[in-house]
């Protein structure tokens, strides 16, 4: 690790107000993902603004038809959450399945979306669930925040603050680990909104998350396991490493997906 | 002897400490003003180096001191060749890199500061140059004309070339009714020990005293290495492993960091640490497990084995700081419990631009018996037999013992096995599994559509490797009782094994009894732990040592109590003339008197023995392991459901620790099976330098294991103990392999490598698909 300063900001605005402060600031919410970079020397902020201390920031509310979550929520929250449980019972399950123990105790929700990795399991719900990110600025749906490979619509200073989760009719995810880092090879989050549609939402398999748009029309005509395995995605674009190529990873959406219908119809009885 | 303690389930003496906290590692280690070092290493697999500039590295606040090879004067040669043998082209790691390196993460220069802070930032700050060559990774091209040799002096990468063999396999395969060719292939991983490598080094200048802690398996090699190198007499070293986080074979060298510290430590004069971070660990460390076989075997209607051809690609990685141990290994490991009546094995042991390959638990076996176990199944396949049976046919049976294979280990001696009931453990693992009801099971399974498989897979082990090791006993004043060996523990449970055989033999309670070891100042000589050794060849230099204490005390308790050592009897710590209870001596009594009574014509005083046992020879253990697995072809994962197994390892020392090193083998082999790979790419860039790469089994990946013990003594030491240490490992590749070949049957899948991630698993079942 390389030095650096610590600053432990009370309230949003003073945090906005470090970051903007000094080049070189970051945000640090549960470290999960910041931390480790910086050990293995791999970022070097001059600055690290906590966001630990600040009030309001974390906390689960049912609001109306929303679940509303606070940036510094830890995924342990989430996952032993009643609320979440009752309400999206899929989000809770998801929180649950992150990492291990001590991950799921630091980390946090604004945290992972932030980082945008693209084997996290979070960006999936978000994107699934038609969610929206609230920041110290602005709302920003969800198919606009994720761009790119670890990159977000997020600006340079910008804290995500809450993420408004909409109550789908129903939901699950399913996670393929990576066998070493256990995060997402594959995770596929399938949701039918409020009003009906189904969404598929996959993380882990490209460089950002995304809509499996062959599996949702499969869905739409006809709400099967076996509709969602016999869709066909392409592998272009995909990634590939030691743990998976492209096609394996295009190979895993359907099968993944078909298991989340699978899960979705079984509770539905 | 009365056998109280060998034998008993006492849970492991150091347990309660570990647990709770209390142990005392290498990194715990503080002295006052100890520097730190952080090294600068390689970028590249293949490179000359050119210039080494430190002088921006030099400016970073808190830098002592920045070195390179040509630094290091006499200090920065290159090791002596540990174990040199017939044909091994030699090539040994120095110091720190002399001039070019052979794998990315050599070491090529060290910086020593006030923190390993400082040390780290300045390290980034060295400038190398570096000419760089490509370099030769692929094991199998290595030896072509025209690869790039990783040592300009060794012509074809070949370290070594041999070949074994017994009978004549190619008048065999050519009259064999049936024959089968195959090629099989492990994957390379590596021992990831929880507590990395570590060194510390003090010179005493006063008194010209070397002091060095590592986190070692072999504290007296480094002693004698870090003499050797640095000049030193061997009594002026001194060198202690601490309580260490695991092992696993990747302790056993001595590292050009245990030579490099201690040099800075008397350079600099004061106190130096390095403590390696996972890192350098994934880069550096040494690693294991790649070979190809090409194999061949000619068998009869009953698949009984007729020949065995097998050559074999070994990758020894950039150097050989034990020559070609482990191939050689996996060669013995080949023949397993199998009458084989024509053997060839060819090894072909090879230099790549790589980390360094040296035993890692199991050091070539689990390749060996991956091979053979391989090549049961496929007999049993091709001829609609069943693999537990065709393993049975080719079993050496019970009065064939001292039974030689016609092979030779690497010490030039006979594999010979020196007793053993291989047919037991097959079937006690067999009806333990109730094998019978797991076929009828698969049958069920299979109409369900379900991948069910069952695996068998026998092994042979090749523990309690010589030539010696020692043991001292020592009865004090106050009646208690220090033993103290060479060898430390890394989990093995010395502590525990050692104080129950001294505590047997000598006739006292264990509780008098400790147990000391890792530090070459407790003992003149020592090899170290490895190869499932210490328990055989350190438990019975104990015996001899506490029976040698034990002669002395009854003579010295005849004297007193004016009897004859005949009438004399010892137990638990009192020594009584037989019949006569109340007239009794405690220890304590009999070692003061063997103090205050020394004189010039009586004994020498004190009761204390160092003794050493040699063998000439190898005891073999063996088992038989059986695993059940469901397979999804969908995502090629495998779930293994559950576990049997039958072994023998000889006597039991305490049954808690077998079972518990049994276990934790199968956790290793699970991982070598499932999940462990170090993967290079064409460049010679290590593609799993982290945790979140290289894939360790973790608790969910355990399942309950049955096991029953069978103890047929060995013939080769008094204990009749064999060894077990790698037991737990070395089948576990070829029975998960067997098992998931079995559940995919149905898909016509084969099983040839390992491990088998879902990835890798995957493509196969889909290439069976497409060639269907
Ligand atoms: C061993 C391990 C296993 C893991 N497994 C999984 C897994 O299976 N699935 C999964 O999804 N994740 C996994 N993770 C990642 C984990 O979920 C992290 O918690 C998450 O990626 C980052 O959250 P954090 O709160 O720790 O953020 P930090 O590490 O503190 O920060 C990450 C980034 O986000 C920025 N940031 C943080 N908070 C905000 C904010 N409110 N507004 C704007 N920017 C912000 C930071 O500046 C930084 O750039 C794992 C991590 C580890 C260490």
């Amino acid at each position: 690790m390389y030095e650096f300063e610590y600053r432990r900001p009370a309230s949003v605005p003073e945090a906005v107000e470090m970051l903007r402060d000094r080049e070189g600031a970051k945000a640090l919410a549960g470290g999960m993902s910041l931390l480790s970079a910086m050990k293995l020397r791999l970022a070097s902020p001059d600055v690290l603004v906590d966001l630990g201390r600040i009030e309001g920031m974390s906390g689960i509310r049912l609001e109306g038809a929303e679940v509303r979550i606070g940036a510094m929520t830890r995924h342990a929250q989430v996952a032993a959450s009643a609320e979440v449980g009752k309400a999206i019972p899929a989000l809770a399950d998801l929180a649950g399945r992150i990492g291990d123990r001590q991950v799921r105790n630091r980390g946090t929700l604004g945290g992972s979306l932030a980082n945008s990795d693209p084997a996290a399991c979070y960006p999936a719900a978000v994107l699934g669930l038609d969610a929206r990110i609230e920041t110290d600025r602005r709302s920003i749906a969800a198919e606009a925040f994720f761009i790119d490979l670890f990159e977000t619509a997020l600006q340079s200073g910008e804290l995500i603050t809450a993420v408004r989760f909409p109550v789908p009719r129903s939901a699950a995810y399913v996670k393929f680990h990576q066998p070493a880092s256990r995060f997402a090879l594959v995770g596929v989050f399938v949701a039918v909104t409020g009003s009906g549609e189904v969404r598929v939402a996959v993380t882990g398999a490209g460089p950002v998350v995304f809509r499996a748009a062959s599996i949702e029309s499969a869905l739409a005509r006809e709400f099967s396991a076996a509709a969602a395995g016999a869709a066909a995605v392409s592998a272009q674009g995909l990634n590939s490493d030691m743990h998976g190529d492209a096609d394996y990873r295009a190979h895993l959406i359907p099968v993944l997906a078909a298991r989340a219908v699978a899960q979705i119809l079984e509770r539905q009885g | 002897m009365s056998t109280k303690w060998f034998g008993a389930a006492i849970p492991r003496r150091q347990d309660a400490r570990l647990v709770r906290g209390e142990g005392r590692f290498l990194d715990d280690i503080v002295l006052p003003r100890m520097a730190h070092v952080a090294f600068v290493r390689s970028l590249h697999p293949n490179a000359a180096l050119g210039a080494i500039d430190a002088a921006t590295a030099m400016q970073v606040p808190g830098v002592l001191e920045v070195v390179s090879h040509a630094d290091l004067g006499e200090a920065g040669r290159p090791f002596l060749q540990l174990l040199p043998h017939h044909g091994l082209a030699s090539a040994t790691w120095s110091a720190l890199a002399p001039g070019r390196v052979c794998f990315a993460g050599e070491a090529i220069a060290a910086v020593a500061a006030e923190s390993f802070a400082a040390a780290q930032l300045a390290a980034e700050a060295v400038a190398v140059e570096y000419r760089t060559s490509a370099p030769i990774i692929d094991l199998e091209s290595a030896q072509r004309p025209d690869s790039p040799l990783v040592h300009p002096d060794i012509p074809r990468n070949l370290a070594m070339h041999m070949v074994e063999q017994c009978g004549d396999v190619e008048a065999a395969l050519r009259s064999a009714p049936h024959r089968l060719k195959e090629r099989f292939r492990i994957t390379r991983g590596g021992g990831m020990p929880l507590e990395p490598r570590g060194v510390i080094a003090d010179y005493d200048l006063n008194r010209r005293e070397l002091t060095v802690w590592s986190s070692t398996q072999e504290p007296h090699t480094v002693r004698n290495t870090i003499a050797t190198m640095l000049g030193l007499q061997r009594h002026m070293v001194r060198v202690i492993a601490p309580d260490t986080g695991g092992g696993f074979g990747t302790k056993i060298n001595v590292y050009p960091e245990e030579i490099l510290v201690p040099w800075l430590a008397m350079r600099l004069g004061r106190p130096v640490k390095w403590v390696e971070t996972r890192s350098e660990h994934m880069l550096s460390a040494t690693q294991e497990r790649e070979q190809i076989h090409d194999i061949e075997v000619g068998f009869d209607e009953s698949g009984r084995l007729l020949a065995l051809k097998n050559v074999f690609y070994h990758d020894m990685g950039a150097y050989a700081p034990r020559g070609g141990a482990v191939p050689h290994n996996t060669s013995a490991a080949l023949i397993g419990p199998y009458r084989i009546p024509n053997v060839r094995s060819e090894i072909a042991a090879v230099y790549t631009n790589t980390a360094t390959v040296s035993a890692y638990r199991g050091a070539g076996q689990p390749q060996g018996v991956f091979v053979i176990e391989r090549a049961m199944d496929r007999i049993a396949a091709h001829l609609g037999r069943d693999p537990a049976e065709v393993r049975r046919v080719n079993t050496i049976l019970s009065d064939a013992f001292p039974y030689d294979t016609g092979l030779t280990n690497l010490l030039g001696g006979a594999v010979e096995y020196e007793s053993g009931d291989f047919l037991g453990t097959l079937d006690k693992a067999l009806e333990l599994a109730d094998y019978a009801g797991l076929r009828a099971r698969q049958v069920e399974a299979r109409k369900a559509g379900r991948y069910f498989g069952i695996g068998i897979a026998n092994y042979v082990e090749l523990p309690g490797r010589g030539p010696w090791a020692g043991g001292g006993v020592r009865v004090e004043h106050d009646g208690s009782v220090p033993v103290y060996t060479g060898a430390p523990s890394q989990g093995q449970g010395h502590e525990t094994t050692m104080a129950q055989i001294c505590a047997d033999q000598l006739g006292v309670s264990i509780d008098r009894i400790k147990v000391l070891a890792g530090d070459t100042a407790l003992i003149a000589h020592g090899i170290g732990t490895f190869a499932s050794r210490f328990g055989v060849l350190g438990g019975n230099a104990v015996r001899l040592s506490a029976l040698e204490v034990k002669e002395k005390i009854l003579r010295i308790a005849g004297e007193m109590l004016e009897t004859s050592v005949a009438d004399l009897e010892i137990e638990d710590g009192k020594v009584s003339i037989v019949g006569v209870p109340d007239k009794s001596l405690s220890f304590e009594a009999v070692a003061r008197k063997a103090l205050r009574a020394a004189g010039p014509d009586g004994e020498e005083p004190g009761l204390e023995a160092t003794r050493y046992f040699k063998t000439s020879n190898i005891t073999y253990s063996n088992g038989t392991h059986i695993a059940t697995v469901e397979v999804e072809p969908a995502t090629g994962q495998v779930q293994v459901l559950k576990y049997f197994l039958a072994h023998d390892c000889g006597r039991v020392i305490n049954p808690m620790i077998v079972e518990g090193q049994i276990m934790g083998g199968i956790a290793c082999g699970i991982g070598n099976a499932l999940l462990e790979e170090h993967a290079y790419n064409s460049e010679g860039q290590l593609q799993t330098g982290s945790f979140m790469d290289y894939a360790m089994p973790r608790a969910a990946d355990m399942l309950e294991i049955h096991m029953v013990h069978q103890e047929t003594p060995s013939t080769l030491n008094p204990l009749g103990i064999k060894g077990v240490g790698e037991a737990g490992t070395i089948p576990v590749p070829a029975v998960i392999c067997s098992a998931i070949e079995d559940a995919l049957r149905p898909l016509g899948v084969k099983i040839n490598e390992a491990p088998l991630p879902p990835f890798r698993l995957w493509k196969l079942i889909r290439a069976a698909a497409k060639a269907a």
